[in-house]
């Protein structure tokens, strides 16, 4: 608005085309975890904060895939744990927990399986020692079993129906190949393959062997931690640290592959290469030209395939760490119709991004989304130790998350597309269209 | 228990204001008194498809997700049966961009035809990834209409048909904003680092100036009561045989929601739970199997849906679910187990006010719902559930002439 002399102003105008002054970004003060060491030498990781009478207790294990004698022996040895021990029946270990209102969560990922109690403080010293029975004295009663196996199964069939799904495992298979500890596809059969006393012998090996990293979130009082020295100082630990040395992927030779699936409206699409693990010094750098790319809902990805064509109801891209290695992966369904074109589109946009430097604005907008949404990310205990487990997984430390915060803050246009012509070429990438190719 | 304080302004809209100086940054909730249930029946999908042009630009703004990712800040927004919500965070100091946005599009939209063009195939695309194109997709799309015959829960939020959101006008799009994105139609509440009298103030001066509309009074029309046993069948290239139960029940404003809550509570939460002792690990009829609440403004449902297990005659499978629903309608349920369901819902309420964004909207609902203050109640009314009651709604409620049931089949290859 301009002001002019002779105008009497009375009231003050307000207007809607001027955004609001944008105020200078906060400092992040991200809280760091503390570590305590039981004395059988079991490390206690502790996000001490929030304002609710909560706990989240992760039992962290480098029990993969990596470290199987058999095919799912790993996912199996976790998520059947609960099936019983020699002290308490399935029924009797799920009504302790669901009596005191906690639930426990297990995570079969491939590079690093957990164990994950959630419960209020005040019921620890009941919900506990049920973990703890799990963990020393899981038996994989053989009637349990079966039932495990037959709806894991059909679980398993049913998900493979979808074709997002398909897509997520299959891409995979091409790029870290068939045999692969983190390629390999699980199929049905495979859960009646593995036997009960491979499931003892694993179980053994590193969860009687409390061969683990404990990570405590929450309202972590003195109380707390006098429960957890009761009941795991006196057990025997054996703590080594993580280790998750990948052997070499063997990708297909097929770059372009279409698994035809009949009567569909919708192909799931993934373009993938293979990656490094966040240890990599480019591995940052790549985060935001990976966000640029197709990390958010303005994304070059999104704005042209969503909000410009109306291809899809989403897409987009991430890098995903997988033990020493890792992905680079692209994702979305789309209309049959349209796959061949967005395929097109996919590396239209690779293309430009090599070519032409990323304007100061649109890295502007970048930067900030990418602190905005750190600054959410450590919003509470749980949200805090999720951040330090993904450091903890790749034997990183806090310094981690500085230099990540410099270089999102800092790094040049000209970075970024370096980077791109480094990493984001066409011939690198593997396709994969699950559905219809149009 | 969280602490806010509520103020209205002028034109209707109220807000309400949570703080929080644990977390640097703000939850921004706003929350239209709008849902699909308020749709023509010819126009259906409406108030989602609307939602999705909400962020196609305002009058002044011209695109409404650069602004502020470039403040950091996130965004997104669903529909309901019930309602529109809109919500968003940011860096706690640049709330100001999330009032300057929210409160333009209030205001009134670019009405862009490249945005409604653009937004139908984006919604039809979502339409297919939802309900189309995967296994068992589009048993909503069948059991609505099998429980509801004329109140507008017989459609699903996505639209009862593709074409209904192929034919969406401009001239529908500027009618459906004129009548409900008013100030008076609409909550607005903020959580986090800020100061109560800054946001209030912030308020004013970005929203005090829009002008209240006429808010039409909702009628509906109301759902007769079933009187007869409803069934149907449908098959499709899905792996396994399904079932589906779905019964009517009160609405959420009711005393009675509570009881209805722990008796969707005891069939299916946890692995303890009746369904999934009795009818996965015991019986072996089903490989998953669940039960909840629609939880619905108006009178709702309480479903019960399970996947067969393979080789299980459907019929069988029904049988193992009617003798459970028999023992809660013949038998109080045990102090023991009533109190393990208190426990669990203590527990989820804990849970669920933990991070800003979920208590900026928990405050909007409940201040929808009547009085924001509810929200600080909602631990005591489940505490205060009796057993009796729980048999009582159980012999009243899970009855064949109040139930809808449908078989899907899966096609023998």
């Amino acid at each position: 608005m301009r002001l002019c002399g002779k105008t009497l102003i009375t009231m003050q105008t307000l207007n809607r085309t001027q955004e609001p002054e944008v105020k200078p970004f906060p400092d992040i003060e991200l809280p760091e975890a503390e570590h305590i060491t039981l004395a059988n030498g079991l490390p206690l990781h502790i996000l001490n904060s929030g304002t609710q009478d909560v706990l989240k207790v992760e039992f962290l294990f480098s029990a993969g895939a990596l470290k199987q004698p058999a095919r799912l022996v790993a996912a199996m040895t976790v998520e059947a744990i609960g099936e019983g021990t020699d002290k308490r029946t399935s029924k009797e270990i799920s009504e302790q927990l669901d009596f005191y209102g906690s639930y426990m969560k297990t995570d079969s990922s491939r590079d690093t399986p957990a164990l994950v109690l959630y419960t209020l403080s005040k019921h620890l010293d009941k919900t506990l020692p049920v973990i703890k029975d799990l963990l020393l004295n899981a038996t994989y009663p053989e009637n349990e079993l079966k039932t495990y196996r037959e709806n894991s199964k059909q679980k398993l069939i049913s998900g493979e129906k979808k074709v997002s799904v398909m897509a997520s495992k299959l891409i995979y298979e091409i790029l870290y190949g068939k045999e692969h500890p983190f390629g390999y596809r699980v199929i049905p059969r495979d859960f009646d393959n593995v036997t009960r006393q491979q499931l003892l012998d694993f179980h053994h090996a590193h969860y009687r062997a409390l061969d683990c990293d404990v990570i405590i979130s929450g309202r972590v009082t003195p109380e707390v931690l006098d429960t957890f020295k009761k009941e795991f100082e006196n057990i025997p630990a054996k703590v080594s640290s993580f280790n998750n040395n990948t052997p070499t992927p063997e990708p297909s030779a097929d770059k372009k592959q279409v698994h035809e699936v009949p009567n569909v409206v919708q192909s799931a699409i993934k373009i993938a290469r293979p990656l490094f693990s966040k240890t990599h010094p480019d591995y940052i750098p790549l985060q935001v030209l990976n966000t640029v790319f197709g990390g958010y809902f303005g994304s070059r990805l999104m704005t042209n395939i969503r909000e410009d064509k109306g291809y899809t109801y989403g897409i987009g891209s991430g890098l995903v760490p997988l033990g020493t290695t890792g992905i680079w992966s692209i994702g979305s369904e789309v209309g049959v119709e349209v796959t061949k074109a967005t395929l097109k589109e996919i590396y239209h946009e690779m293309k430009v991004l090599r070519e032409e430097p990323v304007s100061q604005e649109e890295l502007d907008t970048v930067r900030n989304y990418m602190l905005g949404v750190f600054l959410k990310d450590i919003d509470g205990p749980f949200a805090l130790a999720e951040k330090y487990i993904s450091l903890l997984k790749y034997g990183l430390d806090y310094s981690y998350y500085q230099r990540w915060i410099k270089t999102v803050k800092t790094i040049t246009p000209a970075e970024i597309q370096a980077l791109a012509n480094k990493y984001l070429r066409e011939e690198d990438f593997y396709e994969l269209v699950v559905g219809k190719l149009g | 228990m969280i602490q806010f304080e509520k103020h209205t302004l002028s034109n209707g809209l109220k807000v309400i204001v949570h703080e929080d100086r644990s977390t640097p940054i703000a939850a921004m909730n706003i929350l239209y008194d709008v849902g699909a249930r308020d749709e023509d029946p010819d126009k259906t999908g409406f108030a989602h498809l609307f939602e999705h042009l909400m962020f196609g630009g305002s009058v002044n703004i011209p695109n409404y997700d650069e602004p502020l990712q470039k403040v950091g800040g996130e965004n997104n927004a669903f529909t309901s049966n019930d309602i529109t919500n809109y919500y968003l965070t940011l860096p706690a100091q640049n709330l100001e961009t999330g009032f300057w946005l929210e409160s333009d599009r209030m205001l009134s939209l670019a009405f862009s035809e490249k945005s409604l063009e653009v937004q139908r195939n984006v919604v039809i695309e979502e339409f297919r990834q939802r309900y189309l194109n995967q296994p068992y997709g589009d048993v909503w799309l069948k059991l609505k209409p099998l429980a509801y015959k004329v109140h507008p829960y017989l459609w699903n939020t996505i639209g009862k048909e593709i074409s209904h959101i192929e034919n969406a006008t401009m001239d529908d799009v500027k009618a459906f904003f004129k009548k409900h994105y008013l100030p008076n139609n609409a909550i607005l509440s903020v959580a986090g680092n800020v100061k109560t009298d800054e946001v209030v103030k912030l308020a004013e001066k970005w929203f005090g100036p829009i002008a209240k509309g006429e808010k039409k009074e909702r009628k509906l029309p109301v759902e007769p009561r079933q009187t007869e046993e409803r069934k149907e069948e449908t098959t499709a290239d899905v792996p396994y045989d399904a079932i589906y139960k779905a019964w009517h029940m009160c609405e959420r404003k009711n005393p009675d929601y509570y009881a209805f809550d722990v008796i969707s509570e005891l069939f299916s939460r946890g692995k303890s739970s009746r369904l999934y002792i009795e009818l996965v690990k015991n019986k072996k009829l089903f490989s998953e199997i669940n039960s909840y609440i629609s939880g619905d403004d108006d009178p709702g449902l309480l479903l019960i849906a399970g996947k067969v297990s393979e080789g299980v005659d459907m019929k069988a499978a029904e049988a193992g679910i009617m003798e459970e629903v028999e023992k809660l309608r013949a038998a109080v349920v045990e102090e023991n187990e009533l109190q393990k369901i208190k426990n669990n819902m203590e527990a989820s309420l804990v849970f669920s006010e933990m991070g800003v964004e979920g208590k900026a909207l928990n405050l909007a609902i409940f201040e929808l719902m009547g009085n924001a203050e509810d929200v600080n109640r909602e631990g005591e009314k489940y505490q205060a559930v009796q057993k009796e009651k729980v048999k009582e709604l159980a012999e009243k409620t899970l009855v064949h002439t109040n139930c809808s049931t449908l078989y899907y089949h899966a096609k023998k290859s």
